[in-house]
């Protein structure tokens, strides 16, 4: 397997494709240290506790219908849940192209950012909001 | 329930490109976002012929 450079990764917010307006993305699954040392031991025996994933992408906002803050200002407001779906590159999932899926809230929306000069662009933090936190695909 | 759809906007949407024309089950509380926001609408099929008698 190659090394990689993301350069046209894929991004998918409740149905919608994303992917041209985004320019960075990073996923993030973690699990909670417990501790479950006891007495004459001479290391931490860590376990892992409940785990948590999130989502953060920064998006070049636009507000032409249909697209992104027609997506994300919606599902925000709503407090609903939804699905985002990343892909290293936009060919379809495979063993060699995983596709990762996330049920999803908005909790922050930032519909302008930026400064004079700059491109109006927004992170984006989708937090996970399902039980079944980051799922891995490949078929 | 299967719907027949139209992709509007200029983002692809569940994997069809836009201008697309496709069949899907889609849960309802997701086709209303998408549907609210231009991101598809719905076509309407015609109604099979009546056979004549």
């Amino acid at each position: 397997m190659a090394k990689i450079v993301l350069k046209d990764a894929f991004i998918q917010v409740d149905g919608t494709d994303l992917s041209d307006h985004v320019s960075s993305v990073t996923l993030e699954d973690s699990a909670e240290e417990v501790d479950l040392t006891a007495f004459g031991a001479d290391y931490r025996e860590l376990g892992q506790g409940l785990k948590d994933a999130t989502i953060t992408a920064t998006v070049f906002q636009d507000f032409a219908a249909s697209s992104v803050d027609s997506v994300l200002a919606p599902l925000y407001a709503s407090g609903g849940t939804f699905g985002v779906v990343v892909r290293a590159t936009s060919a379809s999932k495979s063993a060699t192209n995983p596709e990762y899926t996330l049920t999803s809230r908005l909790f922050t929306y930032s519909p302008i950012a930026g400064g004079v000069g700059e491109a109006s662009t927004t992170d984006v933090t989708f937090r996970n909001a399902g039980t079944a936190g980051l799922q891995r695909g490949t078929a | 329930m299967k719907r027949t759809y139209r992709v509007g906007g200029a983002h692809s949407v569940l994997g069809r490109e836009p201008g697309a024309v496709f069949t899907a089950e889609i849960p309802p509380d997701q086709e209303a976002r998408l549907i609210q926001r231009g991101s598809l609408t719905r076509v309407q099929k015609d109604a099979p012929k009546k056979e004549k008698k």
